[in-house]
């Protein structure tokens, strides 16, 4: 320890001495002009201040040697010494010794994760276990201060492994129609619905982390239930680039498009348990698609715009099943333009369009077990989407307060053609309609009000608007199917109770006419979400 | 062919939109983006008027908890120094603004990416960490801004930092760490020994965010509030703290200018010792406007406690 000192300080002036000549850039220099007073007073103070910070820096370390020195003695007297008094003699001491039955290669990470469950601080100076828990459970004489410091390897994986988070999501559900029903007014776009009783939703596995100093990946792989049996899926695996000048970034793969607000979050980004009618209408669900998207973020002062475009294979609604084909059927442009009211408030708002083409593979869809609907022709969707947040002091930890909602215009051009084995239907199989054109139009608002640390309350109308063309059809032909026009409408209550960002309850209670006119389906909800591993940022 | 006209439109109104939008003229200061508002007033005290500071967070914004708003990605495109504390204090948001903001000058690794806690010794450095812990920081407690002797090294590595970045400045920004250093130095010895009566002073405090505090002043932290950090006390845990009090004795609770004190209020009162709330960052309170009426307020109110 001595020597520990003076080397320190040997080490500290060299440093300084090292410093001090290179901080003086005109030293470097040959034939310089004689120094002058001025020049002479400017070294001197110099070195005056370099002398003051590399004093600070030598008293901290030594303050630091004489802390680690008493623990060393604290803890060499706690483990040679008995039991001191008050503290029943726990199997706290023996940390290393631990579980034979472990394999020996990680009986010393396992020693770490299993024996020392409550943090063990390193404080320099004050010498007391300053921020131990001070919990109302009996103190059970866990681990003495035994930390080194900066010496002690935290059972963590390096930074190269990518981050890993697991998210599981649970609901009971009681409905009073069935949801299987196919709803009114829309063609029906295959979206999944949440069974009544116990079930679980999506489990998401995730996997994102940085490729090198150009490229960031991410991957998503969505363990679901589809009925009895559980499904995996790749939801997202995608890379983008990190490193771009310009404001540039480019993105490949399998991802959730960036248009509208709602259509990239994530379920357990969700304000409620399920997705608004207008997604389930339009997209069957959120958008998503493997191809490419470009955007760029324009070098604003104070307010954020960003625009992108995206081309995608188109294999899900609106499209048909695209898939093996050399052009691609999905297109998509949106803008983003956001700002800030004061320090307590910021809005986001944005303009997307989609558009969507079947090619020579119409799109498909039952219209109950033996109908099929077939629709061949062009979807264009365009969506306008708001969101505006307001806490006090911008500090969102106790209240705060969220606004949103988006609008979505789509339009149908092409024709269709209805199949049907049943003899009664008043069309012969297959039957063709006319060319029509089809605007059908719906929006969403949403509101959640935190009102208290870890306790929000949320409110959602929803809205939709089938149209009236009848698909090329007489308006007989479509009675009492699915596509027959129709605008349904849907209210939704919703409280949840989150104990930290990683676990969450939600209540949700709903009504809607979806099924139908004197079909009004009335829903409870309970959901839990939970999340282990690095949870990564959400986005605004 | 509708797609590509309407890209090309598009493209071309988005071009003509940011060209209005953007100032006009290049500006010769520093484009510099501080997370929180020590780092953003060190900035000002080392770059004078040849650094432009833009400051994400204010004092009474949990800094635990922010979200990478529009104006913080906007700010962050444009940004050609990013002032951060590092341990894991802005990781709740700072990542999202260095891959979305579109600027590749201010990504870890890159001159223009500072992390204060690198240039000091953290303290409270935990053997393991689990999430049945609350919210523990695992490379060690990031509030340093509590120690006024951290701020010497800080201001050294950000000086040479700034002369990496802004060359032709140099000998401007190595006249201002000259003068901070020595005004900053006679700053400490001034505190130091002011706040003499305040050393082995017990005290408890909400959340543990005041470790270099203690560690400066020699206070003796008796316990937390708080149950586990990040998170609320219950009314019976704090009842169990009332009991520990009896026999620790703490002389005064202490929290922060950004936290709620609805359980420090409580635990005034029951216990009977004052409460004292410290701006825990420049702008914490009225008087805390600069780094030096900062500590001088946290001391004048530490003081005023005993």
């Amino acid at each position: 320890m001595f020597n520990l000192k003076y080397a320190a300080r040997a080490c500290a002036a060299l440093g300084f001495v090292a410093a001090f000549v290179l901080a003086q850039p005109s030293l470097a220099q040959t034939a310089s002009p004689p120094a002058t007073a001025a020049d002479l007073a400017k070294l001197q103070d110099t070195i005056q201040a370099m002398r003051v910070l590399y004093e600070n820096r030598i008293n901290s370390l030594e303050q630091k040697i004489t802390t680690l020195q008493q623990q060393n003695t604290q803890l060499a007297r706690q483990q040679g010494a008995a039991p001191t008094t008050g503290r029943p003699a726990t199997a706290s001491a023996p940390v290393s010794p631990v579980a034979p039955a472990a394999p020996p290669a990680s009986a010393s990470a396992n020693a770490q994760a299993t024996t020392s469950p409550m943090p063990v601080v390193a404080t320099a100076g004050a010498g007391s276990t300053s921020g131990g828990p001070v919990s109302g459970a009996p103190d059970l004489g866990r681990n003495p201060p035994s930390s080194l410091g900066r010496g002690i390897v935290l059972p963590k994986m390096g930074p190269i492994t990518p981050e890993i988070s697991l998210i599981i999501d649970g609901k009971y559900s009681a409905q009073s129609q069935n949801p299987e029903t196919l709803s009114r007014g829309f063609i029906p776009s295959g979206g999944e619905n949440i069974p009544r009783g116990f079930s679980l939703g999506e489990t998401e596995l995730a996997l994102a982390g940085t490729v090198d100093n150009l490229f960031r990946a991410e991957a998503r792989l969505v363990l679901a239930q589809n009925g009895q049996d559980f499904s995996v899926a790749l939801e997202e695996a995608f890379f983008e680039t990190i490193g771009m000048p310009g404001g540039l970034k480019v993105k490949a793969g399998k991802f959730f498009s960036n248009v509208g607000y709602l259509n990239n979050k994530h379920p357990h980004e969700w304000d409620f348990v399920d997705l608004p009618l207008a997604y389930k209408a339009f997209f069957g669900g959120q958008l998503n698609n493997t191809g490419a998207q470009v955007s760029w973020v324009a070098p604003l002062e104070n307010m954020y715009l960003r625009f992108g475009a995206e081309l995608g294979q188109g294999m899900t609604y609106p499209n048909g099943n695209n898939f093996n084909e050399n052009r691609p059927r999905l297109g998509t442009i949106f803008a983003k333009l956001g700002g800030d009211i004061g320090t307590e408030s910021s809005w986001l708002g944005g303009l997307s369009y989609v558009t969507s083409s079947t090619g020579d593979r119409p799109r498909q869809s039952m219209l109950n077990a033996t109908d099929t609907f077939e629709f061949n022709g062009t979807t264009g969707v365009l969506i306008a989407d708001f969101v505006y947040k307001w806490a006090p002091n911008g500090n969102s930890s106790r209240q705060s307060f969220k606004l949103q909602g988006e609008a979505f215009w789509n339009t149908q051009k092409g024709s269709a053609s209805l199949n049907s084995p049943n003899e009664s239907v008043s069309c012969a199989a297959p039957c063709f309609g006319n060319a029509y054109t089809n605007t059908q139009s719906g929006f969403y608002v949403q509101g959640i009000y935190q009102f208290m640390p870890n306790w929000r309350v949320g409110y959602r109308f929803d809205q939709l608007f089938g149209g009236n063309s009848n698909y090329g059809f007489s308006a007989v032909t479509l009675t009492g199917t699915p596509l027959e026009s129709y605008n349904p409408m849907r209210n939704t209550v919703m409280v949840d109770w989150a104990n930290s960002e990683y676990s969450m309850f939600r209540l949700q209670v709903a009504q809607d006419t979806m099924y139908g006119p004197g079909k009004t389906n009335n829903q409870v909800f309970l959901q839990y979400i939970m999340s282990l591993g690095a949870h990564g940022a959400h986005r605004f | 062919m509708t797609l590509y006209k309407t890209c090309r439109a598009l493209g071309l109104a988005a071009v003509a939109l940011s060209l209005a939008l953007t100032a006009v003229g290049a500006h010769a200061q520093l484009n510099v983006f501080a997370t929180v508002p020590e780092w953003g007033a060190l900035a000002e005290e080392l770059g004078g008027d040849k650094v432009k500071v833009y400051v994400a967070t204010n004092a009474l914004q949990d800094p635990h908890r922010v979200q990478a708003r529009p104006s913080l990605l906007a700010r962050a495109r444009s940004a050609q120094l990013l002032l951060a504390t590092g341990a894991d204090l802005e990781i709740g948001w700072l990542p999202l603004l260095q891959r979305d903001a579109g600027n590749p000058r201010i990504l870890p690794g890159t001159p223009g990416m500072f992390e204060a806690s690198q240039y000091i010794q953290l303290l409270g450095i935990p053997t393991s960490v689990d999430r049945s812990m609350g919210d523990v920081h695992a490379a060690g407690n990031p509030h340093i801004q509590t120690d006024p002797r951290n701020f010497l090294p800080i201001a050294q590595a950000l000086t040479e930092r700034l002369i990496l970045l802004d060359a032709v400045n140099g000998s401007f920004y190595q006249d201002r760490l000259r003068s901070f250093i020595f005004k900053w130095q006679a700053n400490i010895d001034r505190w130091v020994t002011r706040a003499q009566p305040l050393r082995g002073e017990k005290i408890w405090v909400q959340h543990d965010g005041f470790l270099y505090l203690n560690d400066w002043l020699g206070l003796v932290q008796v316990g937390t509030l708080e149950s586990s950090p990040g998170v609320d006390p219950s009314v019976a845990h704090l009842s169990a703290v009332l009991q520990r009090q009896n026999q620790l004795k703490g002389r005064m609770i202490i929290t922060s200018a950004y936290a709620g004190d609805a359980a420090s209020k409580w635990f005034s009162e029951k216990a009977n010792v004052p409460l004292v709330v410290l701006p825990f960052t420049v702008g914490g309170n009225k008087e805390s406007t600069t780094l030096e009426t900062f500590f001088e307020n946290t001391i004048a109110r530490l003081l005023r406690a005993r």
